[in-house]
């Protein structure tokens, strides 16, 4: 796959792409031979953005494969908008490419050669050139099965307005609630915590109503209330923003998602680069109501489309598994929502953690391997559920975790553990791997330089895991 | 108990809650029929503490209020919390402000600011802020009391605050206590020391008061007398911090500040928030539409 970004819509593309970072960690990349989709979502699975990228909007787009095959791949979020984050306007040609090992690589060569890597060039003036090598992770991506066409609601804004609602909250609000009518749409921040009690520690609670007629276009044919996670809207409220597009939403009842999309209609006048404005849709749940019957996650089957499951995933939840724990979080539910039901959670798309933990299934294979095999593992976890007061804390912190925390060293783990075992329940990033390299204490004579050495005796121990970065840094230079 | 009130001047009292915003985490709103008083404590023994009162008339229109306490409300309420309903009365479009305390579902007390603005295309959007409070009761407001301090030795204006402050973020790294001192000859200083640096700011040519106190005598018997001469120096040691806290009042932008200096036990500020422009001993008397005092107390070692 090879693609040239033209110089001036850098800044288009680092937008995107910050967007998506801002929704989840990682970001997914499919390659067609006719555009490039960049996808995201995020860690509880209950938001989906996906951002294409015509042909046309590069000055090079070559996907690399046949007419039928599609190339896909993974990368971390967090680099990919690094990259792309600054010193943009010196920039004269930025290529991205991927380069495939020629042959396999073996663990003991030090070359750099021949990885697989998605490369990204920025060549500047005065012939100074940037290269970076992201390692990237072949894979399968998803999309999203809901269609615009079976929402019964929408309405288009223009961006700058809708941030203006939002800009009102709180900083603590978590999530929100839009209650559109005929006459007159209400916009309200709701935040977790303990509302019980008359204190002055609660939250600001932000309302605001807005004439519809403020809309570009407002087709609501009845009533209806969606509440949904504040985070990712601002994030996709200010990816409009910056690209100064109108926010489309469409929807149709409460438990089935909102769908929005950004996309800038092609100026005819512009320059090339500006006809094929990329098109971006994002999907983000609402919490089901407890009147309509928003099917549950234990009622999830491939072939039945159900809404809670945006992602279209190939293996789904048993169907035996519970649909949340006896010890709900949610038995103290919030006095404010009224509508918020415990069992009903079934926001969070696919299984609630706490029932995936319970089905232990492989559900967590299919969502492109990012939550790691740890399913079995939790089920001794000391965390108690009551003690997790809200809906999002929920959705992260009831994630299947690995056994280890990350940080945790292997010497810190208990021993009764395989090692076999360590290597499934680690978290990602906890690679146990031992470096391709000996290390400096190694190779360094002993006896040498007492005081550097206090510094990497450690390393024996931390020959399973990985040193901390900076000291892996000492370690190579 | 009623509250409502229309806010005419939301900037005010938008100014003076960013002055008390990095304190501490709540405070006190007091509302008698005729003032707004805002009371924050920051640690009851060696904090600063803040009581300010504004006349009702300089921040609200068909001001109502009504209770079982003598028609005074107390609340406590989160400086944060309110400090964003105000932002949001601010900006371009802000047709009126409405500020009610009224009890949401579940009976939670809060105060509802209803701002009444005009959006982009013109047409009217109702964004209703509602800050959570608690209510106290009255005997737990008689509990909290303004502190008992003595008699000051000096009073003495203070340079503008703007240029206070700047020299103050520059010392703030060099020590954790700052001295305050100043004498009869409008002379103030400020001064931090650490082991290296020893850094004094002077101000010169400010006006002082004088009291016809009993203990003024003219010093006849030279130094040593109990006489208050015109160079002796007071000198009140204070935390950088509460001094630095005490100095983002700049944002009521006060047209007087005064400082008492009582030795050896506090630094109490008066932050005048500007009416009319007067200066001089006028100032002594309360004829602005509030103030802000602070007291700081004295670093005890």
């Amino acid at each position: 796959m090879e693609a040239e970004v033209p110089a001036a819509s850098l800044k288009t593309f680092y937008r995107a792409l910050q967007c998506l970072g801002s929704i989840g960690e990682d970001i997914w990349i499919e390659a067609r031979t006719d555009h490039l989709e960049l996808i995201g979502k995020n860690a509880s699975q209950s938001a989906y953005a996906r951002i294409v990228f015509p042909a046309e909007f590069f000055d090079a787009y070559d996907s690399g494969e046949s007419d039928n095959a599609v190339f896909r791949c993974r990368v971390q979020a967090k680099q990919l908008v690094g990259i792309f984050r600054s010193r943009t306007q010196a920039v004269e040609q930025c290529v991205l490419s991927i380069e495939q090992a020629a042959e396999p690589v073996h663990i003991n060569s030090s070359a750099t050669q021949g990885e697989c890597r998605l490369v990204v060039r920025l060549a500047y003036k005065q012939r100074v050139c940037r290269t970076h090598r992201l390692f990237y992770e072949a894979c399968e991506t998803f999309h999203s099965t809901y269609d615009r066409r079976d929402c019964k609601g929408r309405w288009r804004v223009a961006a700058a307005h809708a941030a203006s609602w939002v800009a009102h909250f709180a900083r603590g609000s978590e999530e929100m609630t839009l209650q559109m009518t005929s006459s007159v749409v209400r916009v309200r921040s709701w935040t977790a915590g303990n509302v019980a009690q008359p204190d002055a520690t609660r939250a600001l609670h932000t309302e605001l109503s807005v004439d519809p007629a403020d809309f570009d276009m407002y087709h609501v044919p009845h009533p209806v209330e969606l509440a949904l996670a504040l985070r990712e809207f601002r994030a996709v409220l200010r990816y409009a923003e910056r690209m100064a597009a109108p926010l489309s939403a469409f929807f149709d009842r409460p438990g089935w998602p909102l769908l929005l999309e950004v996309a800038a209609p092609p100026n005819p006048d512009a320059r090339d680069h500006r006809q094929a404005p990329p098109t971006a849709e994002f999907v983000l749940a609402t919490v089901a109501d407890e009147t309509t019957p928003a099917p549950s996650s234990n009622n999830a089957t491939p072939a039945s489309r159900a809404p809670t499951q945006i992602l279209a995933v190939p293996d789904s939840i048993e169907p035996g598994s519970a649909p949340s724990p006896d010890a709900s979080p949610y038995a103290h539910s919030r006095s404010s929502f009224a509508q918020w039901s415990p069992d009903n959670r079934s926001d969070s798309l696919l299984a609630t953690p706490a029932s995936a933990r319970r089905a232990n299934t492989a559900t967590a294979d299919s969502i492109a391997g990012s939550l790691p095999n740890s399913l079995g593992g939790p089920a001794s976890q000391p965390v108690p559920e009551s003690r997790v007061p809200t809906a999002r804390a929920y959705r992260l912190l009831d994630m299947p975790r690995p056994y280890a925390p990350p940080g945790l060293t292997d010497t810190q783990l208990s021993d009764e553990h395989a090692a076999a075992d360590e290597l499934r329940n680690a978290p990602p990033g906890m690679v146990q791997t031992t470096l391709p390299f000996p290390t400096t204490a190694a190779q360094r004579p002993q006896g040498d330089m007492p005081v550097a050495n206090a510094d990497y005796s450690s390393d024996e121990e931390l020959d399973a895991t990985p040193p901390p970065p900076s000291k892996r840094m000492r370690a190579l230079f | 108990m009623r509250l409502r009130a229309e806010v005419t001047n939301s900037n005010l009292l938008l100014r003076i809650v960013q002055s008390i915003d990095k304190l501490t985490k709540s405070a006190i709103l007091k509302l008698t029929p005729d003032k707004l008083h805002i009371i924050v404590i920051t640690d009851m023994d060696s904090g600063l503490q803040l009581w300010s009162d504004i006349v009702v008339e300089a921040l609200f229109e068909d001001y109502q209020i009504e209770s079982n306490f003598n028609n005074e409300i107390y609340l406590e309420f989160n400086i944060d919390n309110l400090q964003r309903a105000l932002r949001s009365t601010q900006g371009g479009g802000a047709l009126g402000v409405t500020m009610k305390l009224v009890k949401k579902l579940g009976g939670l007390p809060v105060l509802s600011l209803i701002i009444r603005s005009q959006s982009a295309t013109g047409r009217e959007i109702t964004l209703c802020q509602d800050v959570p409070v608690r209510l106290l009761s009255a005997e737990q407001m008689d509990a909290i009391r303004e502190p008992l301090v003595p008699e000051g030795q000096i009073h003495i204006m203070m340079p503008p605050l703007n240029n206070v402050r700047s020299i103050a973020e520059r010392m703030k790294g060099m020590g954790d206590r700052v001295a305050v001192s100043a004498n009869r000859n409008g002379e103030m200083n400020v001064r931090v020391a650490n082991d290296l640096v020893d850094i004094t700011t002077y101000f010169r040519g400010l006006e002082t008061m004088s009291y016809d106190t009993t203990t003024q005598e003219t010093s006849t018997d030279g130094g040593g007398g109990t006489g208050r001469l015109s160079s002796e120096t007071f000198t009140a040691v204070v935390d950088m911090k509460n001094f630095l806290k005490f100095l983002q009042s700049h944002h009521v932008a006060p047209k007087n500040v005064m400082c008492c200096i009582s030795e050896h036990h506090a630094l109490i500020i008066y932050v005048y928030i500007g009416s009319a422009g007067y200066t001089g001993a006028a100032a002594m008397h309360d004829s602005s539409c509030g103030s802000l005092t602070y007291f700081i107390p004295v670093r005890q070692i």
